[in-house]
């Protein structure tokens, strides 16, 4: 099996059981979208995939390999937060090229200017991070993901915070980058257009007093 | 017409109204006697101080164990910082009471419980002072980068390791930027309080090892040396003052702006070596906290070689001559001051705080001005007062305000800090329903601001008690020999040969601890979930 397999995930977070017995595939080559009302557990589930919490039972495996013991650092898959999350202390350029601490400066700098290129923001390299808009902390935020070159990447409501114009132009920015860098990406989002508008697949997380469960949409 | 066209008609009373009682009262009492200090240091034979050899082995001393005492006290700090914020252990709560205790406790108590631990050949060694300034400011590091460390968003953390990095990288990379403005922030205020450090230095310090601020009190008391003690407090003063501007342009070169968690972060249970390295730190901090405490309450029932209240009860005998009043006279005395202290302390900064900030104009500079008494080394301050009211029409040597008036200095700035936030979070649509319904601004501020002020004057009545019932600095200039207050009668105590003194001193230290401990945790009640720390 390619890509990634979850399996029977069970996520408790403070005594609350808050996904019950997930089951779920991404392909090697696809873009599937999750979708689901706020607090039906879709960060959660990103979280313990990206093994930044600790299921309770279940597991998560990438090409058949269980990453339960793989600290999230080892597992080579990238996350975008719903508030992109930029380092305040570093420069555009150096959040992007924070994944790439092995490459010469002089192959970092060229890698952050191909990524900063394929989000629209050549140029931006030396901004402070507090001067950007919304939409284009945002895209700094997938170009920092997509830089090691991940291999699955995640998206926890990447425009959540954003208006809805805006959110439409970058729901088939992401769509056009993702296809480009042929990256794998699990999307979670509450909204149907930009769901539709993403996806190869969309599966729906639906909440229940004793964990959410996942349906087919 | 009052006010531009589209400016907000109701406005808190004019700040000047606040304004006029501390500007009398801190002019009076704090700016006259500073510059009382530096016209006398600046004469001609104090200016000899100047180029004396003792003199700079003294700034040396001083300032090679402040820069040690600091370094020490972030290397262990930081890591009892995290582990009492960010993990999730069994003690974790009482942990962080114990270690907190130290700093609210009087320097002498500190500093006489850490001596009668020490083996006697460790006394007057740079060691032994810099270990006991590490247990005295512990709580600076914990409280001020732990509060921030408990709000830090761990979602940047998180970004970080989803990047690729490891714990270290993560820690290196992104923990430590954004926690450096606070880290910053304590280093200065332990290098303030080490560099200015009085009482342990006088009980655990020898005569090589002392610092200026017990040198200008040895000049002054021991040698009446006035011209050489004004010079050595001018010198001491200008090195405060360049370490708050640096320390102050450090830190606004340092700042992030980024997004706090608006609630702690729930502690986490311990995972990576790292955390289970950070919570034996604690552990072992906790140990070097307790045992002095308890080698305390031990010589104070130890009498030869059994056990009994001896000291207890010599507590309440009168001593040998007339002015040696019982040692028990000191608690009246201490209770008395401290209430007046926290009187005056509680008028003064709390109209001071109004003052700050309803001002229009340089409510900054009032802010950073409030602070100055912080700054200024205790002692300085006691002689300040003791020379610049010595002479006709203002001679109150002796006068039993002096006591609480340099309490209330020394108070003063913990209650503005304490006020003014809640001051300025206040409403101000508030005042305007007031006016609407027909009040002036003097009832709209009687009315709306003074009940939300009552809880924060509650804790700043605290700060004060404990800062009065611990001062020893200013107090030992300003104190009349026949009515010591606690920190001073355990100071003469131990001046005094014999076991009696010493357990006496240590059954009074005791009682200090109990009631200063009494009050920080009554004031710590009225305290606020979010509200000013320290």
């Amino acid at each position: 099996m390619s890509g990634l397999s979850v399996r029977g995930l069970s996520v408790d977070l403070g005594g609350v059981r808050v996904l019950d017995g997930v089951d779920l595939d991404v392909g090697a080559h696809e873009v599937v979208v999750l979708l689901g009302p706020s607090g039906a557990g879709k960060s959660t589930l990103l979280r313990a995939v990206a093994g930044l919490v600790v299921p309770a039972s279940g597991t998560v495996a990438w090409d058949s390999v269980d990453l339960g013991d793989v600290p999230p650092h080892l597992r080579r898959i990238g996350l975008v937060f719903q508030d992109a999350v930029l380092f305040p202390h570093l420069t555009v350029a150096g959040n992007v090229g924070y994944g790439l601490p092995s490459l010469t400066v002089s192959e970092r700098t060229a890698r952050v200017e191909e990524l900063l290129a394929l989000v629209d923001l050549a140029g931006y390299d030396d901004r402070r991070v507090d001067t950007l808009s919304g939409g284009q902390a945002q895209r700094v935020a997938l170009a920092r993901a997509l830089a090691p070159r991940p291999r699955l990447l995640l998206l926890d409501e990447p425009f959540g915070a954003l208006d809805r114009e805006l959110r439409e132009r970058l729901a088939a920015d992401v769509r056009a980058v993702l296809r480009a860098s042929d990256t794998p990406a699990l999307h979670v989002t509450h909204d149907e257009v930009e769901a539709v508008r993403v996806g190869d697949r969309v599966l729906r997380l639906e909440p229940s007093p004793d964990g959410a469960r996942l349906k087919p949409a | 017409m009052a006010g531009a066209v589209g400016a907000a008609r109701v406005q808190p009373p004019p700040a000047w109204w606040f304004a006029v009682v501390p500007a009398v009262f801190l002019g009076f009492f704090f700016a006259w006697p500073l510059l009382t200090v530096l016209a006398r240091g600046l004469s001609s034979e104090g200016l000899d101080v100047l180029t004396s050899a003792p003199t700079w082995r003294v700034v040396w001393f001083t300032t090679l164990q402040a820069v040690l005492s600091t370094a020490a006290t972030l290397v262990v700090g930081l890591p009892a910082a995290y582990a009492l914020h960010r993990l999730a252990f069994r003690g974790r709560r009482v942990l962080l009471l114990l270690l907190t205790v130290p700093f609210v406790l009087p320097t002498v108590v500190v500093g006489t419980a850490f001596r009668a631990l020490l083996p006697e050949a460790w006394v007057g060694t740079l060691g032994a002072i810099v270990l006991a300034h590490v247990l005295f400011n512990l709580a600076i590091v914990i409280r001020v980068v732990g509060g921030l460390w408990a709000h830090l968003d761990r979602r940047y953390e998180a970004a970080a390791q989803t990047l690729g990095a490891s714990p270290w990288r993560v820690l290196r990379t992104v923990t430590w930027p954004l926690l450096r403005p606070a880290v910053l922030a304590a280093s200065a205020l332990v290098f303030l309080f080490t560099f200015t450090s009085f009482g342990i230095v006088l009980v655990l310090g020898g005569p090589t090892t002392t610092t200026l601020e017990v040198e200008i009190y040895r000049r002054t008391v021991q040698l009446f040396d006035l011209p050489g003690a004004a010079t050595l407090a001018v010198l001491q003063l200008v090195a405060v003052l360049l370490v708050l501007v640096v320390a102050g342009r450090l830190q606004r070169r340092l700042a992030v702006r980024q997004r706090l968690a608006r609630a702690d972060v729930a502690p986490t249970s311990p995972r990576s070596r790292l955390d289970r390295g950070a919570i034996a730190v604690t552990l072992g901090l906790s140990l070097l906290v307790a045992a002095p405490l308890l080698a305390l309450l031990h010589d104070s029932l130890r009498v030869g070689d059994r056990w009994g209240l001896d000291w207890w009860t010599a507590l309440a005998t009168d001593g040998p001559s007339t002015r040696d009043v019982a040692a028990w006279e000191s608690v009246r005395v201490s209770l008395t001051y401290a209430a007046l202290a926290v009187v005056i302390s509680l008028a003064v900064g709390g109209l001071a705080a109004c003052a700050i900030a309803y001002a229009r104009r340089g409510s900054a500079a009032l802010d950073t001005a409030s602070m100055l008494p912080l700054g200024t080394s205790a002692v300085t301050l006691g002689f300040g007062l003791l020379i610049t009211f010595a002479v006709p029409p203002f001679d109150l040597r002796g006068s039993w305000f002096m006591v609480p008036v340099g309490h209330a200095l020394v108070a003063i700035p913990l209650v503005v800090r304490t006020v003014l936030p809640v001051l300025r979070a206040v409403d101000p649509r508030l005042r305007e329903v007031a006016a609407t319904l027909g009040s002036s601004p003097l009832r709209a501020w009687r009315t709306v601001d003074l009940p939300v002020l009552g809880r924060a004057l509650g804790v700043g009545a605290g700060l004060a008690a404990a800062v009065s019932l611990g001062e020893f600095g200013a107090t030992s200039f300003l104190a009349r020999a026949d009515a010591p207050t606690l920190p001073v009668q355990i100071g003469r105590l131990l001046s005094r040969p014999g076991e009696a003194n010493v357990g006496q001193a240590a059954a009074l230290s005791v009682v200090l601890v109990v009631l200063t401990a009494l009050v920080v945790v009554a004031a710590e009640r009225l305290r606020r979930p979010g509200q000013a720390e320290l």
